[in-house]
């Protein structure tokens, strides 16, 4: 088809919004939930099974519907009708010839089906016996109802080996499941760059673009993808010129795995003697391979919404005692920051409430403290956990924005601590405590929080978002939206100024601590204690070995003298080359 | 193997209603079957390969029967079409 081959020439561009760094270049895969594959998806070899089952199961379903149906009918027209729909559906040529689709040609079970059913529609068409012609409809009804269930009875159908996932939105457990089955990079027509699905993406290192709009309705089946994460750029048929440009990007920006392996097993220590420590930000269980894999010293930051989200309801303490338990035993004698159930009231089903502003609403520790049950569920759960592994488990308490909060939280650990000794456990009594310092107020007076807590873990996303005032979810105003501005770098030399006078440990758990030159800078100030998405500790490792501490704390201070954001991006610039 | 040439005698000829009951009937038996009409040769037990024959009033076809039991198998599909598909 001519037609075909003209399109592949045309290279559409789409800019959308960076969400996780890296180029890949491969087949899209158009990933939808609920309506059916309207593209001719093929499956690989390992699906086949699974979709011959498929395909007998709604074949035979369909069977015993009509069956059923001419056991009711009386009329003889009408039964001698469904005799021939039933002989029809279970047809034994017709059968061998969709299974032969499916395993030979490795079409999906739909597009099996459609082909199959194809062949004799146009067969009827093509008589001039107008009888047949009208038999027509009894095969385009059967075909439909067929493929009606195989779409209400299969998940979608997986993408394969190396395919670029393009989706309206996916959920961070979807994901997970691409990444298992390797694919190579993901494109969001939705969302900004840090909802969870993205932080995922991320934290296993796969290529992200989000908010592409208009890409979907671009694709054709087996079109050719090529994406570029950092710049949030997608090429629909990518040219050769492209395609070369995106293989030389991989190159310079990827560590080999060798080079990731021999910065991963360096001391972590600048080239003057000046020791860092790299943690972990973990959602699932399914990352805890990384963490180990990157040599991360324990997790920086434990996220448990998704105990939450998965279930609709906060899991019971039981359940998340065991995700806790599991976290605990991955990551040897190393710490783990568990951060209360973070999320606002509008994931909350039984909340009618529509917030206008619910990052400035009844979120964390605002709303654990209404939700009081919830909330003594997790320290329950964290505080035995706590006590199976002791001096190990760190609390961390999301959203505070008041000294009452801390007070009021204090008293629920020690009635919960109570209630787990009471049941015969044993319990850590020098859990320490910490707060997230990401509202600015906070920050400002980091001085009186500190006196209260045992450490401040600083959350840049969030604390760039309400300092600059920028929804980081809006795609409209997203390049205001930058952890690297000046003010954000004034307020963390300030919190770990005061931190370090008054002897609580200080560390940052955002994105801009995965930054390499952001990383140095952080350390710069003293900010020794970083927390990432684990694949991102090569790249600030290496960073971070290669400079001295002298150059680092220089660093620091020429950040803080500058005016905007673009001197910063020039000053980093300068410095990574030096 | 056996083979037999059988006219068919009912008025529309084998539409779907009477292809159904004659895939019915051969369904009852092991032995492969298959019709040849007009140099086409489509499995017997297939009522999407029975209809695409299109087989008029007058058309002959030739039965083919492989198996164990081709011979009652043969026997009983020739009844029906010479019955012109009428059900017992």
């Amino acid at each position: 088809m001519g037609d075909d081959k003209d399109a592949a020439q045309n290279e559409i561009i789409i800019q959308g919004l960076p969400a996780s760094p890296g180029v890949a270049v491969g087949k899209a895969f158009v990933y939808k939930k609920e309506k059916p594959q309207i593209f001719s998806q093929t499956i690989d070899e390992e699906s086949v099974p699974g979709q011959l089952a498929l395909f007998k199961r709604v074949q035979e379903d369909l069977k015993t519907e009509w069956q059923h149906l001419r056991q009711q009918e009386q009329d003889q027209t009408s039964k001698a009708v469904l005799d021939a729909q039933i002989a029809i559906i279970i047809d034994p040529q017709l059968t061998s010839e969709i299974r032969a689709l499916i395993e030979e040609k490795h079409y999906g079970v739909q597009h099996a089906i459609q082909q199959a059913f194809k062949n004799y529609i146009n067969k009827f068409s093509a008589t001039g016996n107008s009888v047949l012609h009208n038999r027509k409809m009894d095969l385009t009804d059967i075909r439909d109802r067929l493929v009606k269930a195989v779409t209400q009875s299969s998940a979608p159908l997986p993408p394969s080996d190396g395919d670029i996932v393009v989706s309206a939105e996916i959920s961070p457990r979807e994901v997970i499941q691409f990444s298992h089955r390797h694919i190579k990079g993901l494109v969001m027509e939705q969302g900004g760059n840090t909802s969870h699905a993205v932080i995922i993406a991320r934290s296993v290192g796969i290529p992200a673009v989000v908010g592409a709009k208009g890409v979907i309705e671009k694709m054709q089946p087996a079109t050719e993808l090529c994406i570029d994460g950092k710049q949030g750029l997608v090429s629909i048929n990518p040219t050769a010129h492209t395609r070369e440009r995106a293989k030389q990007l991989r190159g310079s920006a990827m560590l080999t795995h060798q080079e990731q392996q021999r910065i991963v097993e360096r001391p972590s220590q600048t080239t003057d003697g000046k020791s860092f420590t790299l943690r972990a930000n973990v959602e699932f269980a399914e990352e805890l391979e990384n963490v180990q894999k990157y040599d991360a010293r324990g997790v920086g930051l434990l996220r448990t919404e998704s105990q939450y989200l998965d279930q609709q309801q906060m899991g019971s303490t039981q359940k998340q005692v065991g995700f806790y338990r599991q976290v605990l035993t991955q990551t040897g004698d190393d710490p783990v920051t568990i951060r209360l159930f973070d999320v606002g009231g509008d994931k909350f089903q039984q909340n009618n409430h529509a917030e206008s502003n619910p990052f400035l609403g009844w979120r964390g520790i605002r709303m654990l403290l209404d939700e009081r049950e919830m909330l003594r569920d997790q320290l329950r759960a964290i505080l035995t956990v706590a006590g199976e592994h002791p001096e190990r488990v760190r609390l961390l308490v999301p959203m505070v924005s008041t000294l009452d909060e801390i007070a009021a939280l204090k008293v629920e650990i020690a009635r919960c601590r109570q209630e787990v000794m009471d049941d015969g456990n044993p319990v850590d009594n020098m859990m320490m405590l910490g707060i997230m310092v990401e509202i600015p107020s906070v920050a400002l007076q980091t001085k009186h929080f500190a006196d209260e807590v045992d450490f401040l873990s600083i959350g840049t996303n969030d604390l760039t978002q309400y300092l600059l005032a920028v929804d980081r979810g809006n795609p409209l105003i997203s390049s205001l939206y930058d952890q690297r501005h000046p003010a954000v770098w004034k307020v963390i030399d300030h919190v770990a100024s005061v931190a370090r006078e008054h002897h609580v440990e200080v560390d940052v758990c955002g994105e801009l601590a995965s930054y390499p030159v952001a990383a140095a800078c952080l350390v710069g100030m003293g900010v020794t204690t970083l927390s990432m998405t684990p694949v991102n500790i090569p790249m600030v490792k290496n960073m971070l070995t290669k400079k001295s501490h002298k150059q680092m704390e220089k660093l620091a201070e020429q950040v803080l003298l500058c005016e905007q954001s673009a001197d910063v991006k020039s000053l980093f610039k300068n410095w990574k080359t030096k | 193997m056996i083979k037999k040439k059988v006219e068919i005698v009912n008025e529309s000829g084998l539409h779907a209603r009477p292809a159904a009951v004659l895939v019915k009937c051969s369904s009852n038996f092991e032995s492969d079957f298959y019709i040849h009409l007009y140099g086409y040769r489509v499995n017997g037990k297939s009522i999407l390969g029975v209809m695409t024959l299109a087989a008029e009033q007058g058309a002959e076809l030739e039965l083919e029967l492989d198996g164990p039991d081709e011979q009652e198998a043969m026997e009983a599909i020739v009844t029906l079409i010479n019955n012109g598909f009428k059900e017992e």
